[in-house]
């Protein structure tokens, strides 16, 4: 399909051409309207100065707000495998902040289990994270969350592992 | 002469590779090598759960990721025979089409930046950004939103959702004058794209074109009409067809296609019920497991015609079709429009220049996570 | 009084004046190439912040404004070139490494002596060339064949045919800017730009006469820089960045560099053909003479910016077709209806006939 190149208007095919173009108003409300903009204000904001408000529920990075009950439904729903449930001895487990340490709900579910057990609690590699979300839904006692923390790019692979201790920390919400 | 343009290239959507013969400026054809994003989802599939596979989907086409998140969890439920409530289906609609104007705002800014006018690739873009923001207080992300879940939606929709949705219309419509203005009105731009890459109606139809494309040739061709899915049928909205079927027609057909979409959510959002639905956190605790059977299920996406075929052995215990007791596909097939679509590059651009390559390239709208999956 | 009478009066001052008559000549010229070269640098220095403004203001976002934060970035060419000059210096393997060097160092050369022979005011010019106009379009002609050069010293098929095409759309334009020119040096009788400039006392400023003339040379001066909506050559799809693709560092700044020194000198030139040179309210004034053509030429510059704001890429077809069979006989045109124009305004006190 050969198109509008090679075949050769006469001069006045050419001046035809050119006057319906200059008839339609050759480029003159493009221009017009690309000149209005000047006038307008400016739509982009000065990262890192200004930063966009993030609204609730965005899914950035995850942190524990209680402690875990150990279910391990977050590591098997995780689609890219991506939650790893790391066992403490009851002594070792890492903990919540003292300020926010509440001790009720979870320590009643493992306590009514009985016996001594060992404590499994989620590591999250951030770099294999997609942030779907589908670990925040399924958790029963709504425990793993997604912060509206999104500046999550580190030097190293181990900065981007999220081990239970920093996860517990809460460091990505707060920090 | 062989001409590669290569993998990286600032014009082409994604890596693609083209081997162009070219004789002077005249091309005489055009190979396309395709996967260099191949990510093996519907290998994954296999492996994944039925409500563990909702993201992915999302990475198809992550321009318009909601689409195939819709389309996924429809094709579930048509396996699953489940009927969903009415408010869900209207949510979907409206994001449905709200990401159709996404999408189509995209394709105006890569068409129009590919011809080198870089001011409208900007200008698209803040509405474009709007609506990210609206999918972004729904789902809580601003790309691959992963927010259909397989019997409903994650979330429910804030309170002041759509009020917010109909004040972005308004001010969507005003906007398209401006982009009349800068785009259609424009001399050089005319030149640049109209009777360039002509595909006639016939033809496109023998061949297998899908979508916009197709449309803009003249055929009447959409999902929405010929199979109506959702509650497409109570929505009062036109298709719009174009007779001339080159690359401004292809154009014109999204600008079109953007009034009507408009059109859709106002009068979904007019008619939303006000009901209870289910959570995604009591969704995703259902386990999902598909009897034995063949689904195809196809939807309007905003690239075309896009399609899933699920086969699922159901609950076998043993052997080489076991599946996890029906809890995962045994194959799921991916049809996207724009690997049909790619390979009309090389009918179109036959005998036009080596530029005119960019706005056909760019007229048929292809995204290389689809093309490759 | 003059620039050449201003460093006389310097060099009297410090007493170096006893000097033999082309031995005094050369030390003044050779400083008022100096200060040209420094002020045309600076003005170019800073046209590529005004356009990068521009540009951003038209894209409803800032453009620079971190290097200057209070003067809204203006430093910024500066914060660029000690970038580039800190870059590695590639030349490609199997590369002609001569012509390869070479070419950024000529193109600049070339057009620092185009920019000594433009009166950039009634009394900061260099001299009073009496062939201004087609010494300074026999050196901006040189810039084809250097492209050329350019395009084959890299070893990329790309960018040869990059250059081809640059090539053949500069030497396509320069036709009918030179067309466009006859006119106004019809008007004057005169090739010398400042004598052109000074003809166009009290508002008589040769774009009414010679409208066709002014928008041929301004659609030609457009496609001859190489900028939008021309500028296939250089920021096409299928060749990257045209012809300077493997430039890198030092000779990418000159090349860049190059490319908005013709654009301020064209524009520069368009404002003492067509608008009325250096004069306006108050240009008796040494001061304002200069300022009133730095604002008039700004105001070029910002219609070229705008333009490559507001519009696509033309194709080379339609480019060359353009130039051709447009243009040139627009600009014909112009040239059969000299004698009548130059009748009609040389009754007003115009022109010289």
């Amino acid at each position: 399909m050969r198109q509008s190149s090679g075949g050769y208007l006469s001069a006045g095919q050419n001046v035809k051409q050119v006057w319906e173009k200059l008839r339609r108003g050759y480029v003159v409300k493009s221009m017009v309207t690309s000149l209005l903009h000047v006038f307008q204000r400016r739509v982009t904001i000065q990262y890192p100065t200004v930063r966009k408000e993030i609204p609730w529920g965005y899914r950035g990075t995850l942190y524990l707000n209680d402690d875990c009950t150990g279910c391990s439904l977050c590591a098997t729903i995780c689609p890219n495998k991506c939650i790893d449930m790391i066992e403490f001895a009851a002594e070792e487990r890492p903990s919540l902040p003292p300020r926010l340490q509440k001790q009720t709900r979870i320590v009643e579910i493992i306590k009514k289990q009985g016996k001594e057990k060992k404590y499994k609690i989620p590591q999250v590699n951030l770099w294999r994270c997609m942030y779907c979300g589908l670990c925040e839904e399924i958790c029963p006692v709504d425990v793993i969350n997604m912060s509206t923390h999104y500046e999550i790019s580190e030097r190293s692979r181990e900065a981007l592992l999220l081990t239970p201790e920093r996860m517990m920390a809460r460091e990505e919400v707060e920090g | 002469m062989i001409l590669n343009m290569g993998p990286q290239h600032p014009s082409t959507h994604g890596v693609l590779r083209l081997k162009l013969t070219i004789d002077a400026d005249t091309i005489t054809r055009v190979v396309p090598y395709m996967g260099y994003i191949h990510r093996g989802l519907e290998k994954l599939a296999e492996n994944r759960r039925y409500e563990q596979f909702t993201p992915h989907p999302d990475r198809l086409d992550y321009i318009s990721a909601m689409s195939w998140n819709g389309l996924y969890c429809q094709t579930i439920e048509k396996a699953l025979d489940l009927h969903l409530p009415e408010r869900v289906e209207y949510i979907r609609v409206i994001c449905f089409e709200l990401q159709r104007i996404a999408n189509h705002l995209m394709f105006f800014a890569a068409y129009t930046l590919d011809l080198g006018q870089t001011t409208m690739f900007i200008y698209p873009f803040q509405e474009r950004e709007w609506i990210l923001d609206l999918f972004e207080q729904i789902s809580g992300q601003r790309l691959t939103y992963n927010y259909f879940r397989i019997g409903g939606v994650s979330r429910d929709v804030p309170r002041d959702w759509p009020e917010k949705v109909s004040r972005f219309l308004d001010h969507m419509e005003k906007r398209m004058k401006v982009y009349h203005n800068m785009v259609e009105e424009n001399e050089i731009f005319l030149a640049r794209t109209k009777g360039i890459g002509v595909m006639k109606r016939e033809e496109a139809l023998r061949l297998g074109m899908l979508g916009p494309p197709l449309r803009a040739s003249g055929a009447c061709r959409d999902v929405r009409r010929d199979e109506p899915y959702s509650i497409y049928e109570r929505l009062d909205f036109d298709i719009p067809i174009l007779e001339e079927g080159d690359s401004f027609a292809r154009y014109e057909i999204r600008m079109l296609e953007i009034y009507e979409s408009i059109k859709i959510v106002r009068q979904a959002l007019t008619q939303l019920p006000d009901e209870k639905i289910p959570d995604g956190h009591d969704l995703i605790k259902q386990p999902v497991k598909v009897p034995e059977c063949e689904v195809y299920c196809r939807n309007e996406l905003p690239k075309g015609e896009g399609a899933f075929y699920l086969i699922s052995t159901g609950e076998r215990p043993e052997g080489r079709l076991a599946t996890e007791g029906g809890r995962r596909p045994y194959r799921l097939k991916i049809k996207s429009p724009a690997f049909v679509n790619l390979w009309f590059l090389d009918p179109l651009t036959r005998g036009h220049h080596i530029a005119d390559i960019i706005p056909i390239n760019s007229s048929l709208d292809l995204i290389f996570g689809e093309v490759d999956r | 009084m003059n620039l050449y009478d201003m460093i006389l009066a310097l060099l009297q001052y410090v007493h170096i004046n006893r000097l033999p008559q082309p031995w005094l000549d050369v030390i003044v010229y050779a400083i008022e190439g100096a200060i040209f070269f420094t002020i045309a640098g600076i003005l170019v220095a800073f046209t590529t912040w005004f356009e990068r403004k521009t540009l951003a203001r038209i894209q409803l976002r800032y453009g620079p404004v971190y290097v200057a934060p209070r003067f809204g970035g203006i430093l910024q060419p500066f914060a660029d070139l000690f970038k580039f000059l800190v870059k590695e210096d590639i030349v490609p393997k199997n590369a002609d490494s001569i012509p390869f060097t070479l070419v950024p160092f000529l193109l600049l050369t070339t057009l620092i002596i185009t920019m000594v022979a433009i009166p950039l005011s009634d009394w900061l010019y260099v001299t009073n060339i009496s062939t201004g106009i087609l010494l300074v379009y026999a050196f901006f002609s040189t810039m084809p064949p250097l492209v050329m050069v350019a395009g084959w010293a890299q070893n990329n098929k790309y960018t040869m045919i990059g250059a081809f095409r640059a090539a053949a759309q500069m030497v396509s334009y320069e036709v009918p800017i030179l067309l466009s020119v006859v006119g106004v040096v019809a008007m004057t009788s005169s090739f010398s730009l400042y004598d052109i400039a000074s003809a166009q006392k009290n508002y008589r400023w040769f774009v009414i006469p010679q409208m066709l003339g002014a928008i041929v040379f301004l659609i030609g001066l457009v496609a001859e820089t190489e900028r939008l909506p021309f500028d296939l050559p250089e920021a096409e799809t299928e060749l990257v960045a045209g012809w300077h693709t493997e430039y890198s560092g030092v000779k990418f700044m000159l090349i860049y560099f190059s490319e908005y020194v013709r654009a301020f000198l064209g524009s520069a030139i368009a404002v003492l053909l067509f608008f009325g040179g250096w004069y306006g309210p108050f240009s008796h004034i040494p001061v304002m003479s200069f300022f009133w053509l730095m604002v008039k030429t700004y105001a070029i510059i910002f219609v070229i910016v705008w333009l490559r704001g507001a519009l696509p890429r033309v194709r080379i077809d339609q480019l060359l077709r353009l130039g051709w069979k447009v243009l040139v006989p627009l600009s014909l045109l112009n040239i059969l209806a000299i004698p009548l124009v130059v009748r009609l305004f040389g009754a007003w006190g115009w022109a010289v006939p």
